[in-house]
């Protein structure tokens, strides 16, 4: 099949499956001549709604619908579009499709072409394209909240600040070279030392964010670990409020990892139940152990489960304590069993202890809200991160590395290499959002400088 | 391309031409309402070749120039100026070149005045620049003192250079103050000034208008894609600039002359010479102008330059001279000079990376010791900015031999090591780039999976490779991917997807 980003694409935009309504979005220049393919003479002026009964090639009518078109490039394409409301069956849906698709110049849309022409058409930068894609991805209220954020420029808008900032400073070190003879404002030297400091100041600020924009994108990692049969899989099971897991009075059921999404208070969370750890010879076992701890080291918090109602228990989880820092809750599970002696059931140093018994509906509550305590501060929920994606992560933290570089050679003398400096950081911010041309830097130097003899 | 036909009648036979018609190619000059056509002042301009050229359907524009008034030097009050000494110790361009021995000569400084401006703001209007006669773009780093005037206006005052044009001539070029204003506003302007008040005007400035073809109508050797053989250089191909216009000239010369050869032969035959972006500024300029046009005059600012720190003109003959003896443009002495040094530049290198310190000696020597206690090479510590040759001397007193000539460019060698070392591996890329050949045959149209909008700037632009396309002023790098994918195909495969592109 020849794909031409000429032809006039449509694609169904609500979910498959019966529903009240049902939306089908046209975008490109045959968008306006819609009506007219399904038997409708009436010309319908941009921006205005119209109610239309669709007929099919035989003359049956297919839905009574509510048209309208957007002229572009005001759409949000920025071509021609059109926007098809009718009923949610799958029938009419699939007659429109049908129509749609035998008339000439129109075809499917493939997977994110109408963002694509967004983008093309410079209705979006990469950053809204990828805010974008998050919001349609987003599972909870967090998540939705920071890919709107970026959809509306978080992260696009201190990164053009700092770009332009980059290439304004780069403007005035490429004057001192190329024009070496001209009168320029004095302090030059004052003037840049002071913006790089500023920059890096904000760029160390954002950078130092815990992570917490990409954790709430993937979701934040909670590891369920502790020795065999203490009753791991049936917290699973409880937080996820259905038997994910398969549990069992006999110790080592779990052998893989099995993992469940869960919205904890608006945060993402990704629940991951892990093999019991104890010696074995069973090899497929001990295979089951090794994941477990590798799942251990790198989730971002651990629920530490214990049956709490054995004397020894932490003697059992003590080589456990070594695999991570303290981002841990101890779980002394089957508290409606005998308990131990006091002196025996103290928390090892660094670590907070809850008791309870999984049994309990109530118990099962204060689990879950001591949990969405401990991820709220593991989330710094309070601040906004603007990175989201390892992609900004790497290009803000080479732009740091070429700004502190910069700011450690001597702007008088080494004025050359501090240019190349800043026109690598200007470069990694340009790879957030598009691209740096020598043209911007000279654009910069005459709107600013009277140059020329 | 069969020869040249001139306006006397004359016929000259050849193989290749080169045309550097500089402001002369339909040049109009404006000097306040008046409209004279001349190449410069009191010359004629070239109107039918401007014409042929106009007949082959060539991209032609217009771009404007200026210059100031010429002075007479006897006139000028320079006792009341402050003057500017020529360089004590002038570092000649060759290392062929020992010492310069010509004598050099001062300039004088003086400056506009709040008089100047308000002269110039009163007559604005009659500046042919500011009365909307000229339709050329000037270029934005040498604005007429109107433009200067007009669009800094916080400024009150602007710098003059007084320039002897000549060693046994007084005319003075008042550098900063070019300018297109009627004759009897430029007597009163320049009269204003401090030092000039009875400076006596030899010429009128004025602003010139002329034809340059838009570059991108030429391949990487100069001549016109539409007919082999004929060469461009200079302010035709929309340069401004004395050293544009000579390095311009050299490459279109020696391709010509390679042309002229081979006459006959296909392009894949030929020997071409052509140089790239970390070659040398040359190679910069070239292929700026043959990607992206000159749509204002294009001047070499180091700052296009992506490899600067590599294209110095201490290493010039080092990245050079060998290319220029593989098309015979190098003589015997040239030859040898370069011979001699390269094996000095050798052995220097070899001197300064042998026989590393440990910590204990270089601490010893008061050299700069790292913190990992790793050993030293003096190459490793010539890096440093504070570390000279001669503090090395206790350490290897062999370097003691390195002549002094060499020591500056070993020195600036060491000093950007890392620097250099980074941008080799981008240099790599860019090569590699520039040999991904986008065939003739390709039609932009015809590639699927790429933007109306990058259709159209592929096609006005027309990359020769995928190097040149990705320095397209807003061409997506998902753009430049579906072109690498497509010139990748086999040419019938790339036919037949034309054919149901169209279709």
């Amino acid at each position: 099949m020849i794909i031409s980003v000429l032809d006039t694409i449509y694609a169904l935009a609500t979910p498959q499956g019966k529903s009240a309504i049902a939306v089908i979005r046209i975008s490109g220049k045959l968008s306006r001549t819609v009506p007219a393919l399904f038997g409708v003479s009436r010309q319908l002026p941009a921006r205005q709604v119209g109610y239309f009964s669709l007929y099919d090639g035989q003359k049956h009518i297919i839905d009574d619908v509510i048209f309208f078109w957007f002229e572009g490039p005001a759409s949000a394409t920025g071509e021609d579009m059109a926007e098809i409301q009718c009923h949610g069956s799958s029938a009419v849906i699939q007659d429109i499709l049908t129509v749609l698709g035998n008339a000439s110049g129109f075809r499917m849309a493939t997977a994110g072409e109408f963002t694509r022409r967004a983008l093309d058409n410079d209705k979006m930068d990469m950053t809204a394209a990828e805010g974008l894609a998050d919001l349609i991805d987003s599972e909870t209220s967090l998540q939705r909240e920071q890919a709107t954020a970026q959809m509306h420029g978080r992260l696009k808008q201190p990164v053009s600040a700092w770009r332009e900032t980059i290439i304004a400073q780069a403007a005035m070190l490429e004057s001192l070279i190329d024009f070496a003879d001209e009168e320029l404002p004095p302090a030059l030297d004052t003037e840049m030392t002071e913006a790089l400091d500023r920059l890096i100041t904000s760029l160390a600020e954002i950078l130092d964010d815990h992570h917490r924009g990409e954790i709430i994108r993937s979701g934040i990692k909670v590891a369920i670990i502790g020795p065999v049969n203490a009753g791991k899989s049936t917290a699973l099971n409880a937080l996820a409020k259905r038997p994910a897991a398969i549990i069992s009075h006999q110790a080592g059921t779990t052998r893989d990892v099995i993992e469940v999404r869960l919205d904890i208070g608006g945060i993402p969370v990704i629940l991951q139940d892990t093999a019991g750890i104890r010696q074995t010879d069973d090899d497929i076992e001990r295979q089951g152990i090794d994941l477990a701890r590798e799942h251990a080291k790198s989730a971002d918090f651990r629920l530490i489960m214990v049956d709490g109602s054995q004397p020894d228990w932490q003697t059992d989880i003590a080589p456990i304590l070594d695999w991570f820092d303290t981002n841990a809750l101890i779980i002394a599970n089957k508290a409606d069993l005998s308990s131990p002696e006091p002196q025996h059931n103290r928390p090892p140093a660094g670590f907070e202890q809850l008791h309870l018994s999984l049994h309990r509906d109530e118990d099962i509550i204060r689990l879950e809200q001591t949990l969405e305590r401990y991820l709220s501060v593991t989330n710094h929920q309070t601040g906004n991160a603007i990175i989201t994606r390892a992609r900004h992560r790497e290009a803000l933290t080479t732009a740091y590395h070429h700004l502190c570089a910069a700011r450690q050679l001597d702007i008088a003398r080494q004025t050359e290499l501090v240019a190349e400096e800043f026109r690598a950081a200007a470069q990694a911010m340009s790879r957030i959002l598009g691209y740096i041309d020598v043209e911007d830097v000279l654009d910069h130097i005459f709107s600013r400088f009277c140059i020329g003899k | 391309m069969t020869g040249i036909l001139t306006e006397q009648g004359e016929e000259i036979r050849c193989r290749s031409v080169v045309l550097t018609t500089g402001t002369f190619l339909g040049g109009l000059i404006h000097l306040g309402e008046e409209r004279i056509p001349a190449g410069r002042i009191g010359e004629n301009p070239s109107i039918r070749l401007a014409d042929r050229l106009r007949g082959m359907n060539l991209p032609i524009g217009r771009l404007k120039t200026g210059t100031p008034a010429r002075l007479d030097g006897r006139t000028i009050d320079w006792a009341s100026l402050e003057m500017q000494q020529a360089d004590a110790e002038p570092v000649p361009f060759s290392y062929m070149t020992d010492s310069i021995t010509v004598p050099q000569i001062e300039c004088g400084i003086t400056r506009t005045n709040e008089k100047t401006h308000q002269i110039i703001a009163d007559n604005i209007h009659l500046s042919a620049v500011y009365s909307g006669q000229i339709e050329g773009q000037g270029p934005r780093y040498c604005p007429s003192i109107e433009d200067k005037v007009h669009r800094f206006g916080d400024r009150n005052s602007h710098q003059i250079f007084l320039e002897p044009e000549g060693l046994d001539d007084h005319t003075i070029y008042p550098n900063g103050i070019s300018t297109s204003l009627p004759r009897h506003v430029q007597t009163e302007l320049i009269a204003s000034i401090s030092g000039l008040e009875s400076a006596k005007i030899l010429q009128f400035g004025y602003a010139i208008e002329y034809d340059f073809i838009d570059p991108r109508a030429l391949t990487s050797e100069l001549s016109l894609k539409q007919l082999s053989g004929l060469y461009l250089a200079g302010q035709i191909n929309g340069t401004t600039g004395y050293e544009e216009a000579g390095a311009q000239g050299l490459m279109a010369g020696v391709n010509a002359a390679l042309y002229a050869g081979h006459a006959g032969a296909e392009a894949g035959q030929r020997t071409l010479f052509t140089l790239d972006r970390a070659d040398a500024y040359i190679g910069v300029m070239i292929d700026d102008l043959i990607t992206k046009g000159a749509p204002e005059p294009y001047r070499m600012f180091t700052s296009r330059a992506e490899y600067r720190l590599w294209l110095r003109a201490d290493n010039a003959d080092q990245r050079l001279t060998e290319k220029g003896s593989e098309i015979g443009c190098i003589g015997t002495a040239r030859a040898q000079h370069w011979q001699a040094r390269k094996q000095a530049l050798d052995t220097a290198r070899t001197l300064l990376s042998s026989s590393p310190k440990g910590p204990k000696q270089l601490a010893a020597a008061s050299l700069p010791v790292s913190r990992d206690g790793a050993v030293k090479t003096a190459a490793q510590l010539l890096g440093y900015d504070q570390v000279s040759f001669e503090d090395c001397f206790t350490l290897w007193p062999e370097l003691e031999t390195i002549p002094q000539n060499l020591r500056v460019q070993l020195k600036t060698d060491a000093h950007y090591a890392g620097y250099l070392a980074r941008q080799e591996a981008d240099i790599d890329a860019m090569r590699r780039d520039n040999q991904l050949k986008i065939p003739d045959s390709v039609n932009f149209y015809d590639i699927g999976g790429l933007s109306a909008e990058s259709k159209e700037l592929l096609e006005r632009y027309q990359p020769d490779t995928i190097g040149q396309a990705g320095r397209i002023p807003g061409l997506t790098p998902a753009a430049l991917v579906a072109v690498l994918r497509h010139i990748k195909k086999p040419a019938s495969a790339r036919m037949a997807a034309g054919r149901a592109q169209r279709h």
